[in-house]
């Protein structure tokens, strides 16, 4: 019964990331800028620069504390087979090294990490290819030899992708919502960095699995989307995807849940292959324990108890409602009557 | 012992199957809260002497879906004239205790009706009941409609009324 409608759309308030974090964007400029001041001759090739992650996509959520990123991709004009993956992130790495204390060759990127403890991860493409795809420098000097290599990797079509999901711009509306959502309770119940799932692979679930909730009043014609209603459809959906695979843990063969999820765009990676069985068994729990309480939630009458469960859930910005607030003013106060009843038969 | 233990178990299941969760014919929602509940049960008319007990409900009307939600009841005051079979509730302290709630909610509550008690297992309304719910729903509540609870010896029943008709509402589920 309970929708909490309010309380979602003042939760989804709270939590959106309506525009970019205004040091970080400068950060990047300034990144940028040094890039292109410090690029090593080699590097002779142009580029061009956008901006890639969740912010791009429209699914952008306010981190918990100052964790604050920012993705900056650049496309540079060559072929990847004419430069080596590792070679071009250290272009960059060079051209970065000293700006701030702490910069670093990942896997995917180039990361420069601030002392506050935000920080701005760049990304390397080889976007002028015979087979004209794109592809994203992956490696770091120390790692594997098999993970340094051009990638396949299309960001600009996954935000476009992302960005445009669903025709009806209200339906949109909805399905960025629930993306939001579930990316806040994964960083309010995933504590440590080791075994969350990515939001972007939150995102595909969403994109993948998702029915739009929403219900039409026949006589006003007006349409309701229902958030809660959202949010057990895509919950229910995500656990039925789980498949049960039987392997080793612990020397010992056991059944385990593994949940597969694809990006939406070519070539599309599995999402969630680097997550362990135990990494994946936890997840299924606490998405099962969210379910419990989205459809605990949905069963009270009452708005303010519905909201205490929810607030469990998705965190300290879920706000609980005043009971009074949740009612309708009267014009004026009652007119008490007296009143007269009995149990004889009269 | 072991009865003490029994009779503690069996009041716990009996909480929480006692949802008291009704449905409207427009298919809304009257819901009384667990404190509201707790209140009337106090009066609940077990023993021989026990007299019949009775008060108003007060509560809100939900913005996000209309349904009702029965927030407190009043007790009867020491004006009111109770007897094994008869209640009789004045106006003197019902209407200061609703004032001082409405001031406290800014406005955000209603007058939603009428409770009281018989001592009988399963309420039935009497015809003087009958007579004064459609006298109060006469006289026209900003809500367009009201409930009559009444609480039998075993028994919780609740009866809705608007300007044409009282029909006896079922619990959900
Ligand atoms: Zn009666």
């Amino acid at each position: 019964m309970a929708l909490c409608k309010k309380q979602f759309q003042d939760f989804h308030d709270t939590i959106k990331l309506k525009e970019e974090n205004e040091v970080l964007s400068s950060k990047r400029d300034i990144i940028v800028k040094r890039i292109k001041d410090k690029l090593p001759e080699e590097a002779a090739y142009s580029f061009d620069i956008f901006n890639q992650g969740s912010y791009a996509m429209h699914t952008g959520i306010k981190p918990l504390g100052s964790d604050y990123d920012i993705d900056v991709g650049l496309y540079f004009d060559m072929s990847k087979d004419d430069v080596d993956p590792l070679t071009a992130k250290n272009w960059i790495y060079k051209a970065l090294d000293g700006h701030t204390s702490d910069v670093k060759i990942k896997n995917p990127c180039v990361t420069v990490t601030y002392a506050e403890g935000y920080h701005v991860d760049v990304t390397v493409y080889a976007a002028n290819n015979s087979d004209g795809k794109v592809y994203l420098a992956k490696g770091k000097p120390n790692g594997k030899v098999e993970d340094k290599k051009w990638d396949e990797s299309n960001p600009k079509d996954l935000i476009t992708e992302i960005r445009e999901h669903l025709p009806d711009k209200d339906d949109r509306r909805q399905f960025r919502r629930i993306v939001r959502y579930l990316k806040r309770w994964k960083d309010v119940k995933f504590s440590s960095v080791n075994g969350k799932p990515t939001g972007i692979a939150l995102t595909s679930c969403v994109y993948h699995w998702l029915d739009i909730q929403k219900e039409t009043d026949t006589f006003t014609g007006k349409t309701t989307y229902k958030d809660l209603e959202a949010l057990i459809n895509v919950v229910s959906k995500i656990i039925s995807n789980f498949q049960q695979e039987y392997v080793e843990i612990d020397g010992e063969y056991k059944f385990m849940p593994r949940l597969k999820v694809r990006l939406p765009v070519e070539p599309k990676p599995e999402l969630l292959e680097t997550m362990t069985y135990k990494q994946m068994k936890t997840f299924k729990e606490k998405l099962e324990t969210l379910l419990e309480a989205l459809e605990d939630a949905k069963a009270k009458a009452d708005p303010t108890d519905a909201a205490e469960l929810l607030k469990k859930q998705f965190g300290d910005d879920f706000p609980v409602p005043e009971k009074s607030t949740t009612g309708k003013k009267a014009m004026a106060a009652a007119v008490i009557s007296s009143s007269e009843s009995a149990s004889e038969k009269g | 012992m072991n009865i003490a233990l029994f009779v503690q178990k069996k009041e716990g299941i009996c909480i929480n199957n006692q949802k008291e969760l009704f449905i409207l014919p427009n298919n809304r929602i009257l819901y009384i809260r667990p404190e509201a509940i707790e209140k009337i049960n106090h009066y609940r008319q077990i023993r021989w002497t026990d007299t019949e007990a009775g008060g108003i409900l007060i509560g809100r009307v939900l913005m996000e879906d209309g349904n009702y939600i029965v927030d407190d009841v009043t007790e009867p005051m020491p004006t009111d004239k109770r007897s094994r079979t008869r209640f009789s509730r004045k106006q003197e302290g019902h209407q200061e205790y609703f004032n001082d709630v409405w001031k406290r909610e800014n406005g955000r509550c209603f007058y939603l009706g009428e409770w009281h008690t018989h001592p009988e297992s399963v309420p039935v309304p009497s015809s003087i009941d009958r007579k004064d719910w459609s006298r109060l729903l006469n006289l026209g509540y900003e809500t367009g409609c009201l409930f009559f609870i009444i609480l039998g010896i075993d028994e919780l029943k609740v009866w809705y009324g608007t300007e044409d008709k009282i029909i006896e509402l079922k619990r959900r589920n």
